[in-house]
């Protein structure tokens, strides 16, 4: 829960209060920023991506409605647009590289490697599911949101989003299964 | 692994079991102690490493943010109205958006009338090449009836004779190519009768004017036999306007005649004049054709 008065916050955002779009932006940018991380496939896209989500927060703040509905779930709902607009520019799903991610720096290079590797075999298989499960499996264990704040943000029942994730981590279980066992064949293991 | 996604868990209990692994708004993430795959693929999700946005990046982009707010709200003053907003600062913004708004106003009516002006430029100047039967020939007759609506007697009568001229000049850029346009000669017939009429009004002498006024009959008349259009239509009106040019600058001379008559014996310059007149006989100009009425 934020730590400020947030519907004061975003009733001044709107009327273009500069600390209070501040306020909204250091609280919500790392966990879009992680989002987007997540769906695509470079830091630098990501970045630039998270850049247009606060842009368009500020664009179309005044038109925003407080409904009662939680404001990250609408960020969340224009990161997940702009992700689509970035994959619907390149017409295709890009071949997933090697990770971006600095892994950690007291790790040794073996370590490192292979914690890249992984990382890039995790967002590979993401990036075969659906959006709407790669949202669910982002928010309820990269975000750590409940299953009904999951269920709140992308307007679900809480049922549907349980019965989601079960199809969601099945197949990324098989995914990262068939991942793993190509890599190790690949090493000679 | 594809063999062992069994069904231990139903979504509930799956659910369930999550929670207790990966608790909501914590972010430690142990190994699960069950094998199943599920949760195995879920610690995947969540032990990270989660990417952060390093602080430069986020600062850079939270400037382009303020900026952004900044020219927004600058554009509408209205979203301005913000509660925090001080008098002081809503007087400034006033101030500041009113020359603006002006500034943009006039670039864009400087705009359009610019560009209505390089249309109407350009659109003028390609019609003025245009012939009967083109789609901007209408322009360039409007754009004649513009010049005439300005122009005074003296100016209108210039311009009639330039449009006669223009008009046989149509019909005989027309005749080359094979299309006989009459309504051509026709429209010059119209353009002499008004300048004659003009001149009638005392916007010329007619002795000025005349001999250019033959001539363009006389070419009418050539255009004609060489486009073997039946002169029937034009030649009533063309054979009065010739007689009524010629028997004007018949008074004209014999008025001149008596004056220099008279001024002859003060040193004026009788044959000058008299060979100025001379040019009007008819019959020297080729209008036996038309069988004028001798004016004298």
């Amino acid at each position: 829960m934020p730590e400020y008065d947030e519907t004061l916050t975003i009733q001044r955002a709107r009327e273009g209060d500069r600390d209070s779009i501040a306020i909204l932006y250091r609280a919500h940018v790392q966990a879009i920023f992680r989002y987007v991380s997540y769906r695509v496939p470079d830091e630098a896209i990501a970045a630039d991506l998270t850049a247009e989500v606060f842009l368009r927060m500020v664009e179309a703040l005044p038109r925003y409605n407080m409904n009662g509905a939680p404001f990250e779930a609408w960020l969340y709902r224009i990161a997940a647009a702009r992700v689509a607009d970035h994959y619907r520019a390149i017409t295709r799903y890009p071949q997933a590289g090697l990770s971006e991610h600095e892994p950690d720096r007291a790790a040794s290079p073996e370590q490192m490697l292979q914690a890249a590797q992984e990382q890039a075999d995790l967002r590979a298989a993401l990036n075969q599911l659906s959006e709407e499960h790669q949202n669910i499996l982002i928010l309820r264990f990269v975000e750590r949101k409940s299953h009904g704040e999951v269920a709140e943000m992308l307007g679900k029942s809480v049922t549907a989003i349980k019965s989601a994730q079960h199809r969601a981590l099945t197949r990324l279980a098989e995914l990262l299964g068939r991942e793993s066992k190509v890599r190790h064949y690949l090493r000679g293991e | 692994m594809n063999g062992m996604l069994g069904a231990e868990y139903d979504n509930d209990a799956l659910a369930r079991r999550l929670d207790d692994d990966f608790p909501p708004g914590e972010h430690d993430t142990l190994f699960p102690a069950d094998t199943d795959p599920r949760l195995w693929a879920a610690w995947h999700v969540a032990r990270g490493p989660h990417p952060v946005l390093d602080e430069e990046t986020a600062a850079r982009i939270e400037a382009r943010l303020l900026a952004t707010s900044h020219l927004l709200h600058a554009r509408h003053p209205a979203v301005n109205g913000a509660a925090s907003q001080t008098l002081e600062t809503r007087a400034i913004a006033r101030r500041r958006s009113a020359p603006q708004r002006w500034l943009s106003a006039f670039a864009h009516v400087a705009a359009v009338l610019l560009l209505l002006f390089v249309t109407l430029f350009g659109t003028m100047t390609v019609s003025a090449r245009s012939l009967p039967g083109e789609p901007l020939y209408p322009v360039k007759r409007l754009v004649e009836r513009g010049q005439l609506a300005f122009a005074s007697d003296e100016q209108s009568l210039d311009l009639r004779l330039r449009f006669a001229e223009r008009r046989l000049d149509e019909f005989e850029q027309l005749l080359v190519r094979g299309d006989v346009r009459e309504t051509s000669l026709d429209d010059a017939v119209t353009e002499l009768e008004s300048a004659f009429k003009l001149v009638q009004r005392g916007a010329c002498p007619v002795d000025v004017v005349a001999d250019r006024m033959l001539s363009i009959a006389a070419r009418h008349v050539s255009l004609a036999e060489r486009a073997n259009v039946p002169l029937a239509d034009h030649k009533a009106r063309l054979v009065q306007l010739v007689q009524s040019v010629s028997h004007a600058a018949a008074q004209s001379r014999r008025t001149h005649t008596n004056q220099t008559a008279s001024q002859a014996a003060d040193g004026a310059i009788p044959e000058q004049l008299q060979e100025r007149f001379g040019r009007y006989n008819l019959a020297a100009k080729g209008f036996m054709y038309f069988e004028p009425t001798p004016a004298e």
